[in-house]
Parts: structure tokens; sequence; C-alpha cells
């Protein structure tokens, strides 16, 4: 950021000298410092988690979702302000809805990442508005089978086989590559992406956290739900003892 | 070219009696349409506030939406509801009222009033039983004065009306559901007490209980009561 | 009739007119000049709708329509796990047996806690539109649900909604030409519905619409009383069917309508409703005996 402070990152429609767009990028640091999603791309569905840090005690546990659906079979989660990712989804239901309406036939996930990130890549176009803040994965299961992407607030979207954004992507993300993705079924997802979570967390400096997990998969009939509360519960206590054991080792 | 007909008779009847300081509104439980029984049960008496009950009459579906609009306040006039009602409770000076209105709006205070399929059936015998038409006074009588019946005669007119009702109107059937309104510090005793229940003229397989208050606040032994009386009614 | 393209738009004379096959969309409501059997209108072809409904040239339009493409009735039965709906696969062009593998009951929202399905008689046009309609909210609030403890729709929501949106349509003069059952279950109980082009509706444990309304209502308000008492003598244990017995009493129901109703086909399904969800079966047909038509004159070999 040496650039910071030359006057070029008022407004997202002044480039800097060296051709780029602060405000773009500021905004990618407000979903940077946010707490923790991941997104995985399984055989037979998709697993989406997010680290929710407990802000006060007096909030009611369980409360206060973030992962939501954009359809039946597309759910979405994003790091950042929260207020963006609501209103994103809202565009989202929209869209999708439209596209319902107008073809009869529910949207592929590859239609919608497009539609969205347009949307997102039209408030890097004008000086007017503010970027959002916030980077957004979202998954589903569609005709062409699951599908996972990234979206990011400059409006460009990519497709993976399993991402994580927000605080500690970088340590997720190897953690993510480490896994057999080709063979791995929404079951084992969910254990492991538990797993990742507990591990990228560290509870000294962010304080204690909830862990919030939905899927796709063959026992929600492709419908995006929550993962039942027994098989969340099992498989974060799988994550904390795997940890455990880890440290013993070291 | 045939129009399309928005309106539908669907049946069955209601009736309302003033007394001095209570109310008696009632309402049978079919709906029909022509020869056919839609359903034994459908509600036609409903409470509104805790001291007004409002029974319902004519096409049904207008009949439902209507009560769903009077309860938040609205007016319609030019698009008519299809429904003749009966508005029982108490008055403010404490005595038993019945207002009978028809479907454009007109509307008038009575001592007893019946309506619907079975009107013409019902009406008379209110007239004879109520207002002591035909009725001659026997030398050096009381004379007679309208609306001040005791609660368990008016009870057992209304059970007799709708039973004959029943038996002369196939549209008329299946079950009697009835409210009585009671002005405030009125003893109940003459419908909840045991002696009451014997007596010879309390109708047969009759459940009587009491409603919850419809919300207005009310100091205690200054509240209005409302008791809901049900009986099958025959379902031929 | 005459059918052919010449005839459109011709008066024709009271004798022209006399539609002895009733060729025509079938229709509630005939004007009463035309009753007795008489159906037509001045056209001699079916009326477009959408005649001025108000005199002197207002600009007004009014929606008026019939049905065209239309399926029979429906039925509808509590049972002790649930809610069972028949509909027959056929939508008729009038007297026409046009399209023969119709389905007419529709599973709506079914969730962790309820169940719902619709079975769909009248004009086929405007039951698509509602299904349409139906997704869309049930999709919408799907979708909302996933956040804090939005309530799920249950059957009596759902229920609610067609309701409101039939009479909706009825008072605007342009109604959905349909007559429907929905049936479910939420949290263990019932539900069992009906709602037509009036906005009409009524709740009954056995329900049937149109002509399923005389000729089968009774036989299922026999079979579920009968069922009842025995329940409340103490001679069997509860007073609901039993899944086998009332699929027996649908399937007896539809062969009775198959044999009496002329816009009805031998092909049909039971959409069963329970707390685990909702089950179409596969079309099936009754065993049918026609011998006894033999001797009826007019159908054997009689003359006179």
């Amino acid at each position: 950021m040496s650039s910071i402070g030359t006057g070029y990152d008022l407004s997202v429609s002044t480039y800097s000298p060296d051709g780029r767009l602060f405000q773009v990028e500021y905004a990618a640091k407000a979903a940077e410092n946010a707490g923790l999603s991941i997104g995985l791309k399984c055989t037979d569905g998709i697993v989406l988690a997010v680290e929710k840090i407990v802000q006060s005690k007096l909030l009611v546990k369980g409360a206060n979702r973030r992962i939501m659906s954009l359809d039946n079979h597309v759910g979405m989660v994003s790091s950042g302000l929260l207020a963006d990712g609501r209103h994103l989804a809202k565009r989202g239901r929209e869209e999708a809805q439209s596209y319902r309406d107008q073809y009869g036939a529910p949207m592929t996930l590859k239609a919608l990442i497009e539609r969205v990130a347009m949307y997102e890549h039209a408030y890097t176009c004008y000086g007017s508005v503010r970027p959002f803040g916030i980077s957004t994965i979202m998954a589903g299961v569609d005709k062409t089978g699951p599908q996972l992407y990234v979206v990011e607030p400059s409006g460009s979207y990519y497709g993976y086989r399993a991402s994580a954004v927000g605080k500690g992507k970088q340590l997720a993300k190897t953690e993510l590559e480490k896994l057999d993705l080709s063979t791995i079924t929404v079951k084992q997802g969910v254990m492991e992406v538990a797993r990742i979570a507990h591990l990228v967390h560290d509870d000294n400096k962010e304080g204690n956290f909830e862990l919030e997990m939905t899927w796709i998969g063959p026992e929600t009939k492709g419908f995006h739900e929550h993962v039942p509360s027994q098989l969340l519960q099992e498989a974060e206590e799988a994550a904390k003892r795997a940890l455990e054991e880890a440290m013993e080792e070291d | 070219m045939s129009r399309f007909n928005p309106y539908e008779e669907n049946g069955g009847s209601i009736l309302a009696i003033a007394g001095q300081d209570f109310s008696v509104i009632a309402g049978d439980t079919r709906q029909s349409l022509n020869y056919s029984i839609q359903t034994r049960y459908a509600q036609k008496v409903f409470p509104l506030t805790s001291s007004a009950v409002l029974a319902v009459n004519g096409f049904a579906a207008d009949g439902k939406n209507f009560v769903k609009r009077v309860k938040q306040r609205l007016e319609r006039r030019m698009f008519p509801f299809y429904v003749y009602n009966i508005l029982a409770g108490i008055e403010e000076d404490g005595t038993g009222a019945v207002y009978s209105f028809d479907p454009v709006g007109s509307y008038e205070r009575e001592a007893c009033r019946g309506a619907g399929a079975a009107q013409s059936l019902l009406q008379p015998f209110l007239d004879n039983q109520i207002y002591f038409k035909n009725q001659t006074l026997a030398p050096g009588a009381e004379p007679f004065v309208p609306g001040r019946l005791p609660l368990s005669t008016v009870l057992s007119l209304v059970v007799d009306a709708f039973s004959s009702a029943t038996e002369r109107h196939i549209e008329v059937g299946d079950g009697l559901e009835m409210y009585v309104v009671m002005a405030p510090g009125r003893s109940a005793d003459d419908l909840t007490a045991e002696e009451a229940q014997q007596a010879k003229e309390w109708p047969s397989e009759l459940t009587v209980e009491e409603m919850e208050s419809l919300g207005d606040e009310q100091e205690e032994g200054k509240a209005f009561r409302v008791f809901r009386l049900s009986r099958p009614l025959k379902r031929d | 009739m005459n059918h052919h393209p010449g005839a459109w738009g011709q008066t024709l004379t009271p004798h022209q007119r006399f539609d002895a096959y009733s060729s025509s969309a079938p229709s509630r409501y005939q004007p009463s000049s035309a009753g007795s059997g008489v159906v037509g209108n001045d056209h001699g072809m079916y009326d477009a709708g959408n005649e001025a409904v108000m005199a002197g040239g207002t600009g007004v339009v009014g929606h008026t329509q019939q049905p065209l493409v239309t399926g029979t009735s429906v039925l509808g039965l509590v049972f002790d796990g649930g809610v069972m709906l028949a509909a027959d696969n056929l939508a008729s062009y009038g007297s026409l047996a046009r399209f023969r593998d119709i389905q007419r009951l529709i599973p709506l929202e079914s969730s962790k806690h309820s169940s719902s399905c619709l079975a769909v008689g009248g004009d086929m046009s405007d039951f698509q539109y509602l299904q349409k309609q139906l997704e869309t909210m049930i999709t919408n609030e799907r979708t909302q649900a996933l956040g804090d403890d939005h309530p799920s729709l249950g059957p009596r929501q759902i229920y609610e909604y067609l309701s409101n949106l039939m009479y909706a349509r009825r008072s605007k003069m342009d109604p959905l030409w349909n007559a429907m059952l929905l049936g479910g279950v939420k949290d263990g109980e019932s539900f069992l519905g009906y709602v037509d082009l009036l906005g009409t509706t009524y709740t009954s444990p056995t329900l049937a619409s149109g002509f399923g309304s005389h000729m089968a209502q009774p036989l299922l308000r026999e079979a579920y009383e009968s069922r009842q008492a025995q329940g409340k003598s103490g001679e069997r244990e509860g007073e609901l069917m039993s899944r086998d017995e009332a699929v027996a009493v649908l399937e007896d129901c539809m062969k009775v309508l198959y044999y009496r109703d002329a816009r009805s086909m031998n092909k049909y399904q039971i959409a069963t409703i329970t707390a685990s969800g909702v089950d179409i079966s596969a079309s099936k047909s009754n065993e049918t005996e026609w011998k006894f038509a033999e001797g009826l004159r007019g159908y054997g070999p009689q003359k006179q």
C-alpha cells in the first residue's frame, strides 16, 4: 500500500497511476479481516461453513444465522460486512426467482454467479457508490452437479473445488488442498470442514466462536439445509479431539 | 352469453334474542350448496369484542372475509358482501341488545331477529314467543313486554326454533352453536348452576363453556361474561 | 354444431344452436335462457371472454371466461396417518378426452415439520398459473426459512394463501376457474380443505369436488363414519381408517366416478400425505364390468 494518501483512493472511479483501484482493494481488506467462511464441493453435494466470533455473551446461542439460501438448491456465505452480504443475497434470490419465472427451471450456479458478480462489479464503476465489503462463497447443486464459486469485491469470480475467505483463509486453503477432493463425500466433508475451522481459529486472539454449517447432499434431497445439530456436534467433537492429539504429538 | 356469478347461497340460519341484562345469539353449523352438504361444521357466529358477538349468514366466502375485515374495521358499499348480519351484545346502559343488518348496511335494534335460509320459519316463531304477537292477554293479567324473558326460557326457545327449522328446512342442521353475553355484575347461576341444568326447561345435550375475555381490560366483578353453548342438531 | 371457419361469427338459428353432443367446453354458469341442454352462444363458437361488462362503452373490461381444458372431480380423505387425495389423469377439451396423461396432484412444501399436497379440478391453464404462484411463494419462504427461526409454511398457511388468492380473483370478477383440495400434515395434525373459484372454503375429514361431491362424498362419509363408530363402540382401536382401508375406499369412489362421470378416465393417482412426506402413486386403474350394459337400450344391439 505504498500509494496510500496520494489522493487516488477517494473514489472507485479513479485509477491510481499504476492502474489500481484502491477502494476495491480496501473493500477486500474488510473481507479479509472478518470471520472465516469455508466452502467445499464434494462428489455428492456441497458444504458451507462460517466461523462466527461470539461478539457478546448476551447473544442467544445459534441465533443470527449467517449462511443464506438463494434458492432451494443454492447456498451462500460471505465474510465481511454483514449487511452487504444480506443485500447481495437478496439480489441473488431475485435473480434466481426471475430465472425460474422466465424459464420454468432452476438457475444453474454458473448463470447465477455471473449475474451476482456483474451486480457487484457495477459497484466498482461509479464514484457515487462503494464496493461490497465482502468475499462470498456461493455453492449449490444444479443439473450439472455440485458447483462452487467465490466472488470478490471487484466482481471477479472463480470456480473452485474448495475455498475459504476471511481471516485465516491461507491456512484453511492449505488444509483444504490436502484433502482428496475428487472422492470426498459431504459426510466426510462436514468432518473435515469442522476440523479446519477449529484448527484455524485461535481462541486466545479472537475469543470463542460458533460454527454454523449447511449442506446439500443425499440427506437433503437437493435442498440447501442446516447440517443436523447432532451431526454438527459430532463433527466438532471429533475436530477438537484431532487437534488435541496433534498437540500431543508436537 | 353467461356472466360469471360471483355469489352463492350457502344455506343455514342465524338468530338472536335480547334479554334485560343478557343476549343470546345462535347459528347452525351446516354449510350447503343446493342439495349438497359441503361441511357439517362451519362457524357462523363470531365473538368480536368482550361484549359483542356477530352472526353472519348468506354467501360463506363473503361471510368469512366480512368478519376478517370487520376485525380490521373497513367499509365497503359498491360491491356488497352478500351477507345478512346479526350483532348481539350488551349496550352501554347494560341492557341486552340485538342489531340486525341487511347486505347494503341498513340496520335496526330489535328484541329478536332470525335470518338466513330458515328465516321464514324462525321469525314467525319469535314474533309469537318474544313479541307475543297473536296472543291475547288474560283479563286482569300484566301486559306483555318484549325483552324480559328469563335466560332459561330464551335458551329453550332458541333450541326449539333450530330443531324445528332443522325438521322443515334441508339447509339447516348438523350442529347448533350459541353465545350468551352477560352484562357486568349479572349472576351466571341460571346458566352454570347445577339446579339450572337439572331444570325441566333445560335443553338436552347442551354443553356450556365460558369464553376467555376478548382483550379489553376489565375490573374483576365488572366484566362482561361470554359463554359458548353447543348442541347437536339432526344430520339428515 | 358447425365448426367450419365460414360459419364463425354467423348468427345461428335456435335449431343450429342446439348442440346434442355438448361439444363446447362445459360451464357451471350457463345463461338461464340457454338452459335445458342447450349449450352455445350467439357466435356458434366459444366466447372469447373479455366482453365489456358495463354498457355504454365505458371501456371497462370484464374478464368473465369459461374453462376450456378441464380436469374433473378430485377426492380427499383423512386417515390415521395423514391425508389422501385422488384425481384422474385426464384433461378434457369439452367432451373430447384431449390430454390423457396429466398429473393433477401436486406436492407442495414438505419439510421436517409439515407436508402438503394440492389436488386440482377445473381449468388446467388456471391451474398451471396457480401452481407457479404457489411454488414461487413457497420457494421464497423456504429461502428465508434458513435464517433465524423463520416459520415454515404448513398446510393451513398454504390454504389461507390459496383461499385469499381465489377470493381476490372472484372479487375482481376474474376468477381462476378451479375447485381444489389441499391436504397436509403438520406436527402430527391432519388438514383437509376445499376452495373454489368463488373463494368458497370449507374443511371436513372427507371432501370431494364437482361430480364427486354428489357421487363420492356420500361413500366417503359412510366409510369414515362407520369406521368412527367402530372406534367409539370399542369394537376397534382408534377412529380413523388405516392406509389400506383409505386406499380401498378411494379406489371404489374412483370406480363409481368412472362409471358415471362422462368426463372421467379409468387412470388415476392417489397422493398419500404423511409426516414423512408426500407420496404420489403411479397411475392405476380399476377392473370394470360393462356386461350389464349389453341389455340396455341404446348401448346393446337392441333397436327401440
